[in-house]
């Protein structure tokens, strides 16, 4: 059981992620931040019980974006996996955040891939989702 | 004794025909002096001769003093010989300083090269073009000038009529403030609807996708999982549309500086959309281009490709930006049926949505022209405006 930071703004969808990656993945959510800069802010201020191995990070977050801050971690947190989710499957994102040191893309209207893709990148692998529109 | 004959009779005889010609003499002197007569006719040694009197002018020198416009003569070289003072106010100099100096000296810089053409050509029925007037203080007046040739068999020069338009541009300048404020307002909420299905129908879809996949999982009859993958295969079709009409109604590459990257973007879309194979030549970048006039144009396009999708019967089209006679032009065309250009827009009806971005872009200062025959291909021009000097 691995256990996520979960950096999504959309509450609707941050609360099914959450519902489900607790029941049907048996994850456990360290936390549910809104924003990158939330993220940053519990991450530097955690106490060292709160144990993160993955961070699930949505595409577009208001004010500074997922690409961003998965920037952000990989600079200060080169340990810390991250994965994108996003609604978007534009190849414009996708190679942006995987230059920014993403270690894959997965889209959120496929639940499964989602868990698929977790799953492989807590195993230390990469995950780009299938449905993933390279063209552009 | 016979009477002398008196010489008192002729005398009193000459002396009523001289009053009578001293009334006479004075009363076309008060008729002269009361700008009654212009000219009168004598009989000299070499015939009859038309004598005209200089004060005759008076009344149109009047009239040419108190109009509005300025009013100049130029003899060949564009040397001004007369001007009125309605023309040195424009300027804020005497039209005395003025009278004998060279009138292209007084076109700015930039703008001599078009008026040598015009001046040197100017047709029997005159012209009428717009240019920049500079002051000896450096200030620019844009005006109106109307340029007649003056030919007659004893003088030959050039007639110029100059009027302000500055009040007339500053007319058009707010109407274009409006129109892109109206555009700013349009803009922001597509802004608004694209963030509402983005940040929340698309968001409820996916939730709700991601919980129907997981019912999935449970053990249900062979019917049921049918049902499920329609549900899902539904919602799918849902999301798609939402995410496409988000997209659609404000594309992000709009946010940023340059048209021909939002057009870039555009190019993909149409061909990932509609299968338009959009050709795309980037001559020149227009400059200058404000947020507001790069949505409009951004939305024409789009629009006008649209068209292209849906009437021209072909799914190729070319979108060209370059400068034509120094100014920004785009041009959109393809190689498919046409149609009547002047039957189609003389139709409300047939041309609504092409008169609708032809009006948009006329309140923005741009101007479209279209080009189009039936099996010749359709080819929309837009000029874009061209920066004014401004004091």
């Amino acid at each position: 059981m691995g256990s996520i930071l979960l950096v999504e703004d959309h509450k609707i969808m941050a609360e099914t992620l959450v519902h489900l990656l607790r029941t049907k993945g048996r994850f456990h959510v360290a936390d549910v931040s809104e924003s990158a800069e939330e993220a940053m802010e519990w991450l530097s201020e955690r106490k060292p019980e709160h144990k993160v191995d993955l961070a699930l990070v949505d595409v577009v977050l208001p004010r500074t974006s997922g690409i961003e801050l998965v920037s952000m971690i990989q600079q200060k947190y080169p340990g810390l996996p991250c994965l994108m989710i996003s609604g978007r499957s534009a190849g414009h994102y996708v190679k942006r955040s995987l230059a920014a040191g993403a270690r894959g893309y997965v889209l959120k209207d496929d639940f499964h891939d989602v868990m698929k893709g977790i799953r492989l990148v807590l195993k230390g692998g990469t995950y780009l989702s299938q449905q993933l529109n390279k063209e552009e | 004794m016979p009477r002398k004959p008196s010489i008192e009779q002729p005398v009193e005889d000459e002396s009523e025909e001289l009053k009578s010609r001293l009334a006479e003499t004075e009363e076309t002197l008060r008729a002269i002096q009361e700008y009654m007569v212009d000219a009168f006719v004598v009989t000299r040694e070499n015939g009859i001769q038309v004598v005209t009197l200089n004060e005759s002018e008076i009344p149109y020198r009047m009239m040419v003093e108190a109009m509005n416009e300025g009013a100049v003569t130029l003899i060949p070289d564009g040397t001004i010989f007369y001007c009125n003072g309605r023309f040195g106010e424009m300027l804020q100099v005497d039209c005395e300083t003025l009278i004998g100096t060279s009138f292209h000296g007084l076109i700015a810089p930039d703008e001599r090269g078009r008026f040598e053409t015009i001046f040197q050509n100017a047709a029997p029925h005159g012209i009428r073009e717009e240019f920049t007037l500079q002051t000896t203080q450096g200030k620019h007046v844009p005006v109106q000038l109307s340029i007649y040739p003056l030919g007659t068999d004893k003088m030959s020069g050039i007639a110029v009529l100059a009027t302000d338009i500055r009040e007339r541009l500053q007319s058009e300048e707010k109407i274009r403030s409006l129109a892109a404020e109206l555009t700013r307002a349009e803009q922001d909420e597509r802004h608004r609807i694209s963030q509402v299905l983005h940040d929340d129908l698309q968001q409820r879809l996916f939730a709700i996708k991601a919980q129907l996949a997981f019912l999935k999982d449970v053990n249900l009859p062979a019917d049921t999982y049918r049902e499920f993958d329609e549900i899902q295969a539904a919602l799918s079709e849902s999301i798609a549309i939402s995410r496409n009409l988000s997209i659609d109604l404000s594309p992000i590459v709009l946010q940023g500086e340059g048209l021909s990257e939002a057009l870039t973007w555009l190019s993909f879309r149409m061909k990932e959309q509609y299968g338009l194979q959009v050709e795309l030549n980037v001559k020149e970048e227009p400059n200058h281009l404000d947020k507001h006039m790069r949505m409009l144009l951004f939305q024409s396009i789009r629009e006008l490709l649209f068209n292209v999708v849906k009437h021209a019967g072909i799914l190729q089209a070319s979108v060209t930006l370059e400068r034509v006679d120094g100014r920004p032009c785009i041009t959109i065309s393809d190689d498919g049926k046409g149609f009547d250009a002047e039957e189609i827009l003389g139709s409300l009806q047939a041309a609504h949505g092409l008169l609708i971005i032809q009006d948009r872009l006329n309140l923005l200062g741009c101007r479209m022209e279209l080009v189009s025959k039936p099996g010749k291909g359709t080819r929309i021009t837009i000029e874009l405006p061209t920066k004014r000097k401004s004091n």
